[in-house]
């Protein structure tokens, strides 16, 4: 039985797919999105929590978040990023 | 003079040839009567004093006819005769009416004859040797002078190296002053192993003829009175006068230019430096970046395939969990190394400092177009409005750095990259390079140093760059300087630099 969907957002395939292994292997389902342009482009998306990097091209981590927020959606967000940034990651 | 028997006729006649000679070529003869005050003058002196041929003189009319200034020293010339019997020999103006005033000279002496005292003597017109003197002395004066805003020092010896003439300018570069300098050897301008030497220097050039300096110039070291030592560029000439050689010595004090050139160099090596360990940290944190995906995911795999194996019934399981759990413990070892070593080439940035803006802007300005300027015509115009004064973390190289980096790629169109609010307590701004892509490397480190962005790109290309920057004013410095702030969070500065290409 899943415990619960993940949608994972990153650029980078090889983050995307050891991602999808490694929640897959603890049980959750896992949708894979390439930007977070596809994310949001799809008119509706089953309840999940969203797992988003920093940095891409396009629409970053953060102003996904900003948008979520702004459309008043109520899935969970998760940013990972590979810099270590306090006061980035402390923005939000 | 007294004669014991009387003239004959041929000594008559000769001193009438000779009063001949001495009235009718431009000597003049008087004789004054200490009794009476009368004046006998022959008619040359009555000609040179310009009075008529027949009107009666005395020693009154005499000094009427003389120019006041000089009519003191006539008196007590003929005072210091009358009374001790010296000779006078005074120079003096006589003026008229319709002539121009002219100098003449009157010698003589006091002659006693029968118990009578006579003032005799003679008179010459020396007018012209007079104004020649003048003329001569005004032209050395202004010599003088043109040698004196002479801003080199200059100094001139004799053959044997004894100081004949020191400028003024020589005055103030040894703190000597001409009197003291003037007669001792140049070699007391000389710290020791010249000073004794320079003696030699001028025997083997007056034997040899060989030049080693003069015409040459060469960086020495000068000693002033005090006994410092300072580095000099010594010119020396030579010259002859009146059969005599002289050497003339033309000194550039180089000790301001020596420590420019020295804080240049320092500020240079800063800069390599400093742009090396930018790089550096670049480059870091580009592979930061791109090495931090794959090592996540061999730990994601090893992670996902450790918990997949967790109620395997295989024998080896217990020790491909081992190792696996090792396999991901190693990738996030990896990320830690390279985590390390963005946070050393970040750590010497943090400290803080009060700057005054445009001072920093101008002299990172100077530095970095150095070379720029002899390469591309373009000119650096800035535009900083005064007394603003900024925090700045990060150390002063850095922002050098930015600068003049941001002076290089003025070029290149760049896109914007909105900065950040000015709620953030460190300020920072992103910096992209290339259009297309934004790499990894523009968000750097906490502290990153203040960096410079480019404003909309010109309307037309002659118009050049502008570039703002927003850094945090202090209110410390703007309490002082009677300005009120409101809050420490980062302004705005309207510090512009607008760089132009010229000359095209």
């Amino acid at each position: 039985m899943p415990k619960g969907t993940v949608h994972v957002i990153d650029d980078d395939l090889a983050m995307r797919e050891s991602i999808d292994f490694l929640l897959s292997s603890a049980g959750y389902e896992v949708r894979l999105y390439e930007s977070a342009q596809a994310f949001l482009d799809l008119p509706d998306v089953e309840f999940g929590c969203i797992l988003s990097d920093v940095r891409m091209p396009g629409i970053d981590g953060l102003d996904l978040l900003k948008r979520q927020k702004a459309a008043g959606s109520k899935l969970p967000v998760l940013i990972m990023t590979g810099h270590g940034d306090v006061p980035l990651a402390s923005r939000q | 003079m007294t004669e014991p028997a009387p003239p004959s006729t041929e000594l008559l006649a000769r001193d009438r040839r000779l009063q001949q000679g001495i009235d009718g070529y431009g000597v003049g003869t008087w004789e004054l009567n200490l009794a009476t005050q009368e004046l006998a003058c022959s008619a040359t002196a009555r000609k040179l004093l310009g009075v008529p041929a027949d009107a009666p003189l005395t020693y009154d009319t005499f000094i009427s006819l003389v120019d006041p200034d000089d009519r003191e020293q006539i008196a007590l010339a003929l005072q210091q005769s009358i009374e001790h019997g010296d000779k006078i020999d005074v120079m003096y103006r006589v003026a008229e009416k319709d002539r121009p005033s002219h100098w003449l000279r009157a010698r003589g002496g006091v002659v006693h004859e029968d118990g009578a005292s006579y003032l005799c003597g003679i008179v010459l017109d020396i007018d012209q040797q007079k104004v020649l003197e003048q003329e001569l002395r005004l032209q050395q004066g202004q010599l003088r002078s043109i040698l004196d805003t002479v801003p080199d020092a200059m100094i001139l010896i004799d053959g044997r190296g004894i100081m004949r003439f020191f400028s003024r300018a020589a005055e103030r570069m040894f703190g000597m002053s001409e009197r003291e300098a003037i007669g001792q050897n140049i070699s007391v301008l000389m710290p020791r192993p010249d000073a004794t030497r320079h003696d030699n220097y001028i025997d083997r050039y007056n034997n040899t003829g060989e030049r080693h300096i003069i015409g040459i110039g060469r960086i020495v070291t000068g000693r002033r009175k005090d006994g410092s030592t300072f580095p000099i560029h010594l010119s020396i000439g030579e010259m002859e006068s009146g059969g005599e050689r002289y050497f003339t010595g033309f000194i550039r004090d180089l000790t301001e230019y020596q420590q420019t050139q020295a804080r240049l160099h320092e500020l240079q090596a800063e800069l390599v430096h400093v742009s090396r360990l930018t790089a550096m940290g670049e480059m870091a944190s580009a592979l930061a970046h791109e090495l931090n995906q794959p090592l996540s995911a061999i730990s994601n795999y090893m992670k996902g395939s450790r918990r997949l194996l967790a109620g395997s019934t295989d024998p080896n399981t217990v020790k491909i969990e081992s190792a696996m759990e090792r396999a991901a413990e190693q990738a996030l070892r990896a990320g830690q190394i390279i985590r390390r070593l963005r946070d050393f080439v970040a750590r010497g940035e943090s400290e803080k400092r009060v700057e005054s803006l445009a001072k920093l802007i101008e002299e990172a300005g100077a530095l970095g177009l150095t070379g720029a300027r002899n390469k591309a015509s373009c000119c650096a115009s800035l535009s900083i409005r005064p007394m603003i004064w900024c925090w700045s973390t990060g150390c002063r190289s850095s922002r050098f750095w930015s600068i003049c980096s941001a002076m290089r790629w003025k070029r290149w169109p760049i896109p914007i990259r909105r900065s950040c609010p000015p709620a953030m307590r460190a300020w920072r701004t992103t910096w992209s390079r290339s259009p297309s892509r934004t790499p990894a490397a523009v968000c750097r480190s906490r502290s990153k140093p203040n960096c410079f962005r480019r404003s909309s790109p010109p309307r037309k290309p002659e118009w050049g760059s502008d570039f703002r920057s927003a850094v945090r004013s202090s209110r410390l410095m703007a309490a002082g300087c009677g300005r009120k702030r409101t809050a420490p969070a980062a302004r705005r500065s309207a510090s512009r630099c607008r760089w132009r290409p010229s000359g095209i």
